[in-house]
């Protein structure tokens, strides 16, 4: 019998499942990927984990949970650091203890710690090791990682486009293009958790196009402009995420080329407590671009984000309007 | 240069010290008040931890004092103290502050400590020799200042007057910044020791051991943690606690390879538990409790700020130290809205659990 | 006070919380004899003596006070207007009494007007407790709000959930998000009693993922606090945890019974601190000022008999409260 192997459908997932999924689809294991999130499985998270967690971890409780009486393993990987200058929010360093101490009767826990930043723990080292743990030789699982990485750095490329995977949102872009309506330019920062879990946000991506907008997000900003921005503000900033939200946020800002921009965040989220004040102080200074931070809480409601968004677009509109009758 | 630092623990006296003799000059904020901490909240983004709240309190007062310079560490995660530094100066300056700002680097290692070092002693003009006494004096101070707390932690609980401790802890404080001298020093000790020696006590009592663990800021400063140690002392309890100024220095400078309840000891301890050391104090959080255990410490209160990313970890992670190794913790997620009747409530009821464990563990060993 | 012939000794216990003021009294073995339940209506100090008051009336002959104990939010200052004997933290009385009345009780659920916990006990022993955080949420003030908002007298809430047959579901934690929810799904046009149980579910789920989160409940199970009187939390309690759930007979006074039974604990036949029944007819108030004598600038309770300051608290060094050491001789 195969192996199966069980993947959260939260936090880093939702920026490295191309390298996970090809990872072990490679090496021949059965993965299964827990389902969308959904109000059942958050609040049965909700059960588990500690108040003192943020939502999105608190999400990955509930999604580990639907997983537990169906898999062989559970991927947990403990990503500290994937690029030598920064690295990720220390929570999810700690997941796998977390959840191993909070929820019984957990299958294993794969738990690969990659940490470039110190020798021996790098990627490659990390995922060969785990492969190890499987019972694959490491000839082998070189070969899939290496798949893998491609995969993922495919992935890379193509969203830098603009072209987002399905398996983040299902984009209708084409029919829209040829209308021939689009009027208002949005760019949506924020962690990639926030941005493309739509039980998370309310589905605000959706709104947000549904209302006639080309969606940009951080995803489409290389990553050399965003270094460039980076270098600009003074201050190397640590946190990868808080990097790329930082970066592709000042990018979008100083390029002119939008008429709104967003940024999704969630409740005791310590990254974003300090990245969001630097941003939204650049937005002020700048003077022109309209400006949201959505910050979802437990207690947020369907209804106030959507008045929310709804009315931030409308404004964005009523403005653009008003400027070409200007004209 | 006038130099402001924020308050942490007793910090100041030692800077304060090595400020008189040999430089900078120091424009210490006032004692961290109600004000400092509703500033800060007025000015800080709503979602930051309480010790940034509190530190930029600390720096808006003291720039209304007159400093012009502020100095401040960072570092390079994963905790966000490393990124106060730009978000502070945005709010100073956007409330029309002139300042210029030092970041102090978290860096481990000793070269580098030593050139900065001799770079900002030329800058001062003062001999090596100079310097040098006026640190070894500024180092004293503080390990006697710790001295002082650790002796108040254990006469606390047993005095019969509330409040005397408490009061000869900041007569001996005073005595300590005002020593101008070792000699000095040496007299504010003997004083010191003197003074608690006649503290009026019930030697009879057998105060139960606590132990403060969690995020350091949270735990070293008293304003921070609404005086808990005091508030324990007074229920009775002898308290110690996880972090000191001087043992974050050792550690900072790879001094402390042989001391048994050090950081690096206690990191150490917290392996069979959290595999990978994550930073802060997150680990040494977990393993403090595990060490002290054998002090005789029997039960842990861990301090963090509301929101903190680390010490979450832990908290989590504590529940099941705290299950294995039978030691009572109690957790408090500490923000500006956690008030002190609620504090109490949950002090009182948990030293009523712990008296009521030990007798209960009198009387088992009575009838085995 | 008059003197009757004093055979029963009496012990006496008052829980002076935010919302309400219990007072209980009770004998040697431990039985209650008289109790009383009135509202605080946020001061305490009235409420206290209106309650002194009835209890008095209440109280059966022949009993002799031999100890109070104070407990609730209003402890210490209540422990200085009547002279206790006792004064403890809620948590630990109510303990006492759950304990008093049920020796095998593992789990205590406690839901007050403006706070609520959950107790872990085992073998006797109190082992792990929890409380709400600042939030309203899983406490009693939760239906309070809504009972307003639906316009159903809150006392009736019980007996609107018994009669649904399939409860609504209300999402949201605090009461400003849930009365949303309510609003809407009244708006859809559920009915009143599946609307008044959502809530009562909502209350309980609230509960066991802040105040009980993480806690291991086990029966027996018992239910106390103001908010046990409603049926429709308890069946709630017992739809989420599948267990048996108790309500004691005196849910609502328990604190202050706990309260009795530590002093009664602790007095064993020493001299009571307690000033009699007089006290509710004296005047007295509360001074706060801030004491700028250090730089730690404490705030200062200073309390008031007949105009003349007989007691002092909150500050950190000791100083105001060793001004007048022992009460006062009324």
């Amino acid at each position: 019998m195969t192996i199966r192997i069980g993947i959260p459908r939260a936090l880093l997932y939702y920026r490295y499942f191309p390298l996970w999924l090809t990872f072990f689809k490679e090496l021949g294991f059965d993965v299964l990927v827990s389902n969308p999130s959904h109000r059942e499985l958050v609040e049965e998270g909700f059960r588990y984990a500690d108040d003192d967690n943020c939502i999105p971890i608190k999400m990955a409780f509930g999604h580990a949970l639907t997983l537990r009486d169906q898999v062989d393993f559970l991927f947990v990987p403990r990503l500290l650091s994937l690029e030598r200058k920064s690295c990720f929010c220390p929570r999810t360093g700690g997941l796998p203890e977390m959840l191993r101490y909070s929820i019984p009767n957990l299958p294993p826990i794969l738990d690969p710690y990659v940490d470039e930043r110190h020798r021996g723990s790098s990627l490659s080292s990390s995922f060969l090791e785990m492969a190890k743990r499987l019972g694959i030789r490491s000839i082998e699982a070189k070969g899939s990682l290496k798949k893998a990485i491609n995969a993922y750095q495919e992935f890379r490329e193509k969203s830098r486009r603009g072209d987002l995977n399905p398996e983040l949102i299902s984009v209708r872009r084409k029919e829209r293009f040829s209308q021939d309506v689009l009027e208002k330019k949005i760019a949506v920062v924020g962690h990639p958790y926030c941005l493309y879990d739509p039980f998370f946000n309310f589905n605000a991506l959706r709104l947000i196009e549904d209302s006639k907008a080309i969606l940009l997000t951080q995803e489409m900003v290389s990553p050399e402009k965003i270094d460039l921005e980076i270098e600009r503000l003074g201050k190397d900033i640590y946190w990868t995420f808080g990097r790329e939200i930082l970066g592709a946020g000042l990018h979008y800002l100083h390029s002119g080329q939008i008429d709104g921009l967003i940024y999704l965040t969630c409740f005791s989220c310590g990254v974003d407590s300090m990245i969001e004040p630097l941003l939204s102080h650049k937005v002020k200074e700048g003077g022109t671009t309209l400006y949201l931070c959505i910050m979802v809480d437990e207690h947020t409601g369907a209804g106030g984000m959507t008045t929310r968004l709804e009315a931030f677009l409308e404004t964005i509109e009523r403005r653009k309007r008003f400027h070409r009758t200007q004209r | 240069m006038k130099l402001a630092v924020p308050h942490i623990g007793n910090l100041n006296i030692m800077l304060g010290a090595i400020g008189r003799l040999v430089g900078p000059e120091f424009v210490f904020p006032p004692k961290t008040s109600q004000r400092t901490l509703s500033l800060g909240i007025k000015y800080s983004p709503s979602s930051t931890c309480l010790p940034f709240k509190f530190i930029l309190g600390n720096f808006i007062e003291a720039l209304e004092k007159g400093a012009d310079t502020i100095a401040m560490v960072s570092d390079h995660g994963p905790c966000r103290v490393g990124m106060y530094d730009v978000v502070m100066q945005q709010i100073l300056r956007d409330l029309g502050f002139n300042f210029t700002w030092i970041s102090m680097d978290d860096t481990r290692l000793w070269s580098h400590y030593v050139q900065r070092f001799n770079k900002e002693r030329k800058k001062w003009d003062v001999s090596l020799l100079k310097t040098l006494r006026a640190l070894h004096l500024g180092w004293r101070k503080l390990r006697l200042c710790e001295k002082v707390e650790r002796l108040a932690h254990r006469v606390r609980p047993l005095e019969i007057e509330r409040g005397e401790t408490t009061r000869v802890e900041l007569q001996c404080l005073r005595l300590i910044d005002e020593a101008e001298n070792l000699k000095q020093l040496q007299k504010a000790c003997d004083e010191s020791v003197y003074l608690f020696d006649r503290i009026k006590k019930d030697s009879k009592r057998r105060p139960i051991k606590v132990l403060i663990t969690g995020e350091g800021y949270m735990v070293i400063n008293p304003h921070a943690n609404q005086e808990i140690e005091r508030k324990l002392g007074e229920m009775g309890v002898e308290v110690t606690r996880t972090v000191w100024i001087t043992q974050k220095i050792s550690h900072a400078l790879g001094l402390d390879l042989f001391h048994p309840r050090s950081k690096r000891s206690a990191i150490k301890a917290s392996k069979p538990y959290l595999r990978y050391n994550l930073g802060g104090e997150c680990n040494s959080s977990i393993g403090y409790p595990i060490l002290f255990k054998k002090d005789g410490y029997e039960a842990a209160i861990q301090l963090l700020p509301l929101g903190c990313m680390l010490e979450a970890v832990a908290k989590n992670i504590l529940v099941k130290v705290s299950r294995e190794h039978d030691i009572p913790i109690l957790t408090f997620s500490l923000d500006e809205n956690l008030s002190e009747t609620m504090v109490m409530t949950r002090l009182g009821a948990f030293v009523d659990l712990l008296q009521k464990r030990r007798e209960r563990k009198k009387i088992g060993r009575r009838e085995s | 006070m008059e003197k009757r012939g004093h055979q029963v000794k009496g012990y006496l216990g008052i829980d002076v919380g935010s919302v309400s003021t219990d007072l209980a009294v009770i004998d040697q073995e431990g039985r209650v004899l008289c109790h009383q339940y009135l509202l605080t209506h946020g001061q305490p100090i009235l409420a206290v003596q209106k309650g002194l008051k009835e209890i008095q009336a209440r109280l059966p002959e022949g009993v002799e006070i031999c100890g109070v104990g104070t407990t609730g939010s209003a402890r210490q200052l209540t422990g200085i207007l009547v002279g206790a004997d006792v004064v403890k933290n809620e948590i630990t009385a109510h303990a006492v009494a759950s304990i008093h009345f049920y020796p095998e009780v593992r789990t205590v659920l406690e839901i007050g007007g403006q706070d609520s916990k959950i107790i872990i006990i085992r073998d006797g022993l109190v082992i792990d407790f929890g409380m709400n955080t600042v939030c309203a949420a899983g406490t009693g003030s939760f239906l309070d709000q809504q009972a307003l908002r639906l316009n159903v007298p809150i006392e009736a809430f019980g007996e609107y959930a018994l009669r649904s047959e399939s409860p609504v579901r209300i999402a949201g934690r605090c009461t400003v998000f849930a009365e949303s929810d309510m609003i809407h799904k009244q708006q859809m046009g559920c009915h009143l009693n599946d609307i008044i149980a959502g809530l009562c579910d909502a209350l309980v789920r609230n509960y066991l993922n802040n105040v009980a989160k993480g806690k291991e409940i086990r029966s027996p199970i018992i239910f106390q606090g103001g908010v046990a009187a409603n049926q429709g939390i308890r069946k709630a309690f017992e739809r989420e945890l599948g267990e048996e759930i108790l309500v004691p007979q005196y849910y609502h006074v328990m604190g202050a019974i706990g309260a009795a039974l530590l002093t009664k604990e602790k007095m064993d036949g020493a001299e009571t601190q307690f000033k009699g029944f007089v006290v509710s007819e004296i005047k007295c108030r509360t001074l706060n000022f801030i004491c700028k004598d250090c730089e730690n600038h404490c705030e200062v309770v200073e309390f008031i008999v007949e105009e003349k300051p007989i007691s002092y608290w909150g500050d950190r060094c000791g100083k105001w409260e060793s001004e007048i050491k022992k009460g006062i001789s009324l």
